[in-house]
């Protein structure tokens, strides 16, 4: 067998320039293939964690109104008063580390020049630290933070544009529906790298979005964080007995966020996998071309072989091994190209805000990409090249054991 | 003793002119605002920053509960049609092909895009009912200074400068409930039909952006004694 091996590597490299030409179309494929499921699976990675550090945390109670799909809030209809007994779980439980009351709100931000479009977000600034990373990378220090004062995201300073302790104006309804308004000093800064968030949100204190609501001791949601090797599932089940007993409440999980994200990403790596397919068909298409025109011209060698006895499944295993040389061939160039690009986005990433600019993708993630470098993804893509190969040769190699022998030999 | 009774009679007294004055001008004012079956055909112009669009309407109100918009051309293409039935109202789309009933947070959004809210369209109640009134005076005009007294008030706080001679209002200012001016209403121009001052051309300034004001100009006002109800209906609205 191994001679037979031997034997059908050394014929590939028979005619250098035609192999090194069908090697382009499955070497591109394979590279592409690597580089763009990486990046979509970094890009999905990434969004999911953004979710979390900066929308979700781990799972949150609210209303049994709130819907994940619906944009448009009703303040009414989805904030509750936290009971007792839900405070004291999440307290004493050791599966939590941390918890938060959040209210929010659609509201005008306006420097009186324009007005932009926000969710008003009041927070506990202390305990929302402990469970998001939104402060993380905040200018100045979360600690420092007073009633009156408010936290704005990166890329709306970008277009309101305005000198740090200037005031703002955010106009709102309150909780009954009346049209006004409160000041509020824009302090800080905050840059999460979630569009989300930096794009439209602001942040002011917990007790002056309830004072303007008229919403005393209301939220809009509970964020719970738990510890990190707590599940879910674990925590769900201790906090069952709990909830159950306020059906005006339910639980909502980070994996319920990321239906959208799945979504998106499924069609992505969908749309991705066609264009990818089509290169390496065209590669197999190239394979096929080549082990046929190895036929042909080796007509008279393959009549001999048969003629002195090899048997049928021989030669088929000949031709197949060709194509799939130079499958592996393809694909292990591919595979290497593939590799470090994916490990170059992977350690530094591809910018694309000048194409994408503000534009939403759909995902909460900022326009520097990052890709995941995964070793099974480049094994994957180099047993498609192989498997192309294989498949692009198995044919030809057939019309060489069907052929007539005495017409070959002429 | 006597000096004090006769003090608190006399504040009780100007107190009780002041609060009916006050009151008959608010009638007054209702009287011209408060509309009856009537025709219009209006202008709307909204500009915002640096875009401008206007559009075409035909209106037609009938005991006030009942009113019917369609838009017959405008600059951006929008051929919506609105109608308010006691009340409800809806949204007609026609790109859609159906009816959105406008309810809860919606109605506080602008009418087709403009600086009015469909609340400020559709709120029925008294003046009265909603605000406490301070009235004061000038030369030309008597100044209402109307402070929110119940929860579900359209605005916190607002300033009426009505004119002495119409009982028409010629400017209002609407205030956060921390005093800072958010809105400006003026009405630039009016009609006198029949007895009743009909304002002509309308103006509603936002004033949290620099240039974001709508327009509206009552080209035809056609007041009638009836109205058909079938103006009023969603099969109209549907057509």
């Amino acid at each position: 067998m191994l001679f037979w091996i031997k034997f059908a590597v050394k014929n590939v490299w028979r005619n250098k320039n035609r192999t090194i030409l069908t090697l382009v179309p499955i070497i591109f494929g394979v590279f592409l293939f690597i580089i763009s499921q990486s990046l979509l699976e970094g890009l999905n990675k990434e969004s999911i964690e953004n979710l979390i550090n900066y929308e979700t945390s781990s799972l949150k109670i609210v209303s049994k109104n709130f819907s994940i799909d619906e944009k448009r809030i009703d303040i009414n209809d989805i904030t509750f008063i936290v009971p007792e007994p839900v405070i004291d779980f999440l307290k004493n439980s050791s599966f939590v580390e941390s918890f938060t009351y959040e209210i929010f709100f659609m509201g005008n931000l306006s420097d009186g020049l324009n007005r932009f479009p926000v969710i008003v977000k009041g927070i506990d600034f202390k305990t929302y630290k402990n469970t998001y990373l939104t402060f993380h990378n905040s200018y100045p220090r979360v600690e420092n933070f007073k009633e009156g004062e408010t936290f704005i995201g990166d890329e709306i300073l970008r277009y309101l544009q305005v000198p740090p302790d200037s005031f703002f104006v955010v106009q709102s309804r309150t909780g009954s529906g009346t049209f006004d308004a409160f000041d509020v000093k824009y302090s800080g800064i905050i840059s999460t790298g979630n569009p989300k968030v930096d794009r439209n949100t602001i942040f002011i204190d917990l007790n002056q979005a309830r004072s303007f609501l008229n919403m005393p001791e209301k939220v809009s949601a509970v964020s719970i964080k738990l510890k990190k090797d707590i599940s879910l599932y674990k925590f769900l089940k201790s906090f069952k007995q709990v909830i159950s007993k306020y059906p005006q409440l339910k639980l909502v999980t980070w994996e319920d966020f990321t239906t959208e994200i799945k979504a998106i990403d499924s069609a992505k790596k969908s749309s991705s996998s066609i264009l990818i397919f089509v290169i390496l068909l065209i590669g197999a298409v190239g394979i096929a071309n080549t082990i046929f025109l190895s036929i042909y011209e080796r007509f008279k060698e393959i009549g001999t072989m048969r003629s002195i006895g090899t048997p049928n499944k021989i030669i088929l295993l000949i031709f197949t091994l060709e194509g799939a040389t130079i499958g592996f061939l393809g694909s292990l160039i591919g595979m290497f190209l593939g590799g470090l690009g994916s490990y170059y986005l992977y350690k530094v990433g591809i910018d694309f805000s000048s194409m994408i600019g503000n534009m939403d993708i759909g995902y909460p993630k900022n326009s520097l990409f990052r890709s995941d470098f995964n070793i099974f993804l480049i094994l994957k893509a180099g047993f498609l090249g192989i498997l192309f190969g294989i498949l692009a040769s198995f044919y030809p190699a057939r019309r060489a054991v069907k052929e007539n022998i005495i017409r070959i030999m002429k | 003793m006597k000096k004090y009774i006769f003090t608190i009679l006399f504040l009780f007294y100007s107190f009780t002119i002041f609060s009916d004055d006050a009151k008959t001008i608010i009638q007054k004012v209702e009287k011209n605002l408060s509309v009856k079956n009537v025709i219009y055909k209006a202008r709307m112009v909204v500009e915002e920053n640096e875009n401008k669009r206007s559009m075409d309407m035909i209106i037609y109100v009938k005991n006030e509960k009942n009113v019917y918009v369609e838009v017959l051309s405008s600059t951006d293409g929008n051929r919506s049609r609105f109608l308010k039935k006691d009340n409800s109202m809806w949204l007609f789309l026609p790109t859609a092909g159906r009816s959105v009933l406008i309810k809860g947070h919606m109605l506080k959004e602008g009418f087709m895009g403009s600086a009015f809210s469909y609340e400020d369209l559709s709120e029925r109640r008294n003046l009265t009912d909603m605000y406490s009134i301070d009235l004061s005076e000038d030369d030309n005009s008597y100044i209402l200074l109307m402070k929110a007294k119940v929860d579900d008030a359209p605005y916190k706080l607002k300033k009426s400068y009505i004119r002495k001679d119409v009982y028409l209002p010629y400017k209002e200012e609407i205030y956060s409930s921390s005093g800072r001016l958010l809105k400006e209403f003026f009405i630039k121009d009016y009609e006198k039909i029949k007895n009743i001052y009909f304002p002509k051309k309308i103006i509603m300034k936002d004033l949290l952006q620099s240039n974001n004001v709508t327009t509206i100009e009552y080209t035809q006002i056609n007041l009638k004694d009836n109205l058909s109800d079938s103006y009023f209906t969603k099969t109209y609205l549907e057509r």
